[in-house]
């Protein structure tokens, strides 16, 4: 295996795992706060203040951005793949050109095999840049 | 716009490929058609042997060899196929025997190739077959190599020994025999190639002599200061005779009918040893021998003086000094037909008849290192740093096959076994 399909695989993986990830865990369904009874009365009889945890509502915005967080993940891991596949679309291709005495097959497959390189390098790049989006939202982005 | 700009640099960036073109019959490969699976052509005895390796594309249908005589009977530039049909796919080698020894052919092949029809690749190969074979021994890579009649091409080799000292053929079977400075054993190669261990009680083999017609080989030890002979009927272990005589020296061995000249630098004598034990005859008193070679009648011509002259060492005890045009002879080879004498100097090879007249010299042979001379064939072979010649006996060179590191010695067979 090449690097560049090591390290597509490698990346895939990791945002993979991190998908995987509850959300409780990373502290950002809940939040705990202190709540004060505001009535006069209440400080009478001098009761003790009372501490509830509550369910904060989920705000539209933060759906946003988990649904963003969702794609950015799932576009990365399709360029991932689409990367590694690519690759091996290439390397096929480009084995079939040696393995080739005919010279207008030749021409075929060697044009084959640079085109699924270059399918491979953009879909590599679009990885890269996904993994770097997905991290930013995941951990950055309050 | 920012957006698309930089979106297409990346595209430019990563839209390059490193897939060279490779493939050896892409018409725009980097490294053309030569080399990888094209036609070898080896010169046999009455036959030619083709080997091609075609066999890593997958839509090759077949092969069409072509052949013609040069300067015979078919017009110029003519080629004929070898065979009626077309010779399969698997098909790695021809074995072409309508061919006379001593005439020169050409051949060229022809790939049928799927969708596209027949197409010639490669070069057209040159052969001349004949039954001669020239071993030759190379000390700087350490291998031993069998060299095809016309000395274009080499067969194979055989390796590698770390100390090449020596190498003999056995003109019964065409073996080549080895002596190898740092392994206490001899070696044997077959015509065929394989290479066979003989152990032996030795501990610095160095000059080997092979007398096929009397079934003995004769070996010195540069550091027993002793010298041997063994029966070449041994399989696996040889078992050494040695010869009785106070050696210091041993820097010459030279077989002939059961019997053997042995040289003595440091003592200056040379002496004919027979396998009875006895000597036939002692010369006393030569100045610095060095090499060795014996004539079919059993004289033997030495180089004295350190290469400044030559002697000849008769059997009725009688000898003939020669001075030589050129004080660094390192080698001579004897003409077993009629006796004439070669001898290599680093830059220079003359000829001599068998009386000592100089009958011809050539200059111009740079870094002479070792000369046989086939009689069956009248051709000297020699040996440069580099280079292997071959010279018809009127001095016309013949062929000339470089690749060697440093070429110590030669053998010939002359074959027609």
């Amino acid at each position: 295996m090449k690097y560049v399909e090591k390290m597509a695989l490698v990346l895939s993986l990791a945002l993979f795992l991190q998908a995987l990830t509850p959300w409780e865990a990373l502290g950002q369904e809940r939040e705990l706060e202190p709540l004060w009874t505001p009535c006069c009365s209440a400080l009478k009889t001098r009761s003790a203040p009372v501490l509830l945890a509550i369910d904060t509502p989920v705000t539209r915005e933060k759906k946003q951005g988990y649904s963003r967080l969702a794609l950015s993940a799932a576009l990365t891991l399709g360029a991932g793949a689409l990367a590694y596949w690519s690759k091996e679309r290439a390397n096929k291709a480009y084995s079939s050109y040696l393995k080739s005495a005919n010279t207008a097959r030749q021409q075929k497959q060697y044009d084959r095999a640079r085109r699924f390189d270059r399918m491979a390098g953009v879909a590599l790049l679009s990885m890269e840049v996904g993994v770097v989006f997905t991290s930013y939202m995941l951990f950055l982005r309050r | 716009m920012r957006r698309a700009l930089l979106i297409a640099l990346a595209w430019c960036a990563l839209s390059c490929s490193d897939r060279q073109r490779l493939n050896p019959l892409d018409p725009q490969a980097e490294l053309g058609a030569s080399g990888i699976g094209q036609l070898a052509v080896m010169a046999g005895d009455g036959q030619v042997d083709l080997d091609w390796d075609y066999s890593q594309f997958d839509d090759i249908e077949g092969y069409v060899l072509y052949k013609r005589q040069v300067g015979g009977e078919f017009a110029p530039g003519e080629f004929v196929p070898l065979t009626r049909e077309m010779l399969p796919a698997e098909r790695r080698q021809y074995v072409d025997e309508a061919v006379l020894n001593g005439l020169t052919y050409e051949y060229r092949l022809g790939l049928v190739i799927a969708a596209e029809g027949e197409r010639s690749v490669g070069e057209v190969e040159r052969v001349t077959p004949g039954p001669e074979v020239a071993w030759v021994a190379d000390r700087g890579n350490g291998l031993v190599w069998k060299i095809n009649a016309d000395a274009r091409s080499a067969r194979f080799a055989r390796g590698r020994f770390f100390d090449l000292r020596d190498i003999a053929v056995d003109g019964s079977n065409g073996a080549c025999w080895i002596s190898d400075g740092a392994s206490q054993a001899l070696f044997r190669i077959d015509a065929q190639g394989e290479l066979q261990r003989l152990g032996a009680a030795l501990e610095m083999p160095d000059e080997l002599e092979i007398d096929a017609a009397a079934g003995v080989g004769w070996v010195s030890d540069r550091k027993r200061r002793e010298v041997f002979w063994f029966s070449l009927a041994a399989t696996d272990t040889l078992e050494f005779f040695v010869v009785d005589a106070s050696l210091a020296e041993p820097a010459g061995l030279a077989a002939f009918a059961g019997a053997c000249w042995v040289v003595d630098r440091q003592q200056g004598r040379a002496f004919l040893y027979s396998t009875r034990g006895r000597r036939i005859v002692e010369f006393r008193s030569l100045d610095r021998p060095g090499f060795i070679a014996v004539g079919a009648d059993g004289s033997a011509w030495v180089l004295v003086g350190d290469g400044a002259a030559m002697m000849r060492l008769d059997l009725d005890g009688g000898s003939q000094q020669v001075a030589l045009p050129f004080q660094d002879a390192r080698s001579l080879a004897i003409n077993s037909r009629d006796g004439s004498v070669w001898v290599l100097a680093d830059a220079e090879l003359a000829l001599y008849s068998r009386d000592g007249q100089l009958l011809q010299q050539w200059s111009e042979v740079p870094g002479g290192r070792a000369l046989a001379f086939d009689p069956a064939q009248d051709l000297a072979w020699i040996a440069t740093a580099g280079a292997l010649w071959k010279f018809a006996a009127t001095g016309e060179t013949l062929a000339r096959l470089e690749g060697f590191s440093a070429m110590v010695r030669i053998a010939v067979d002359s074959g027609g076994r």
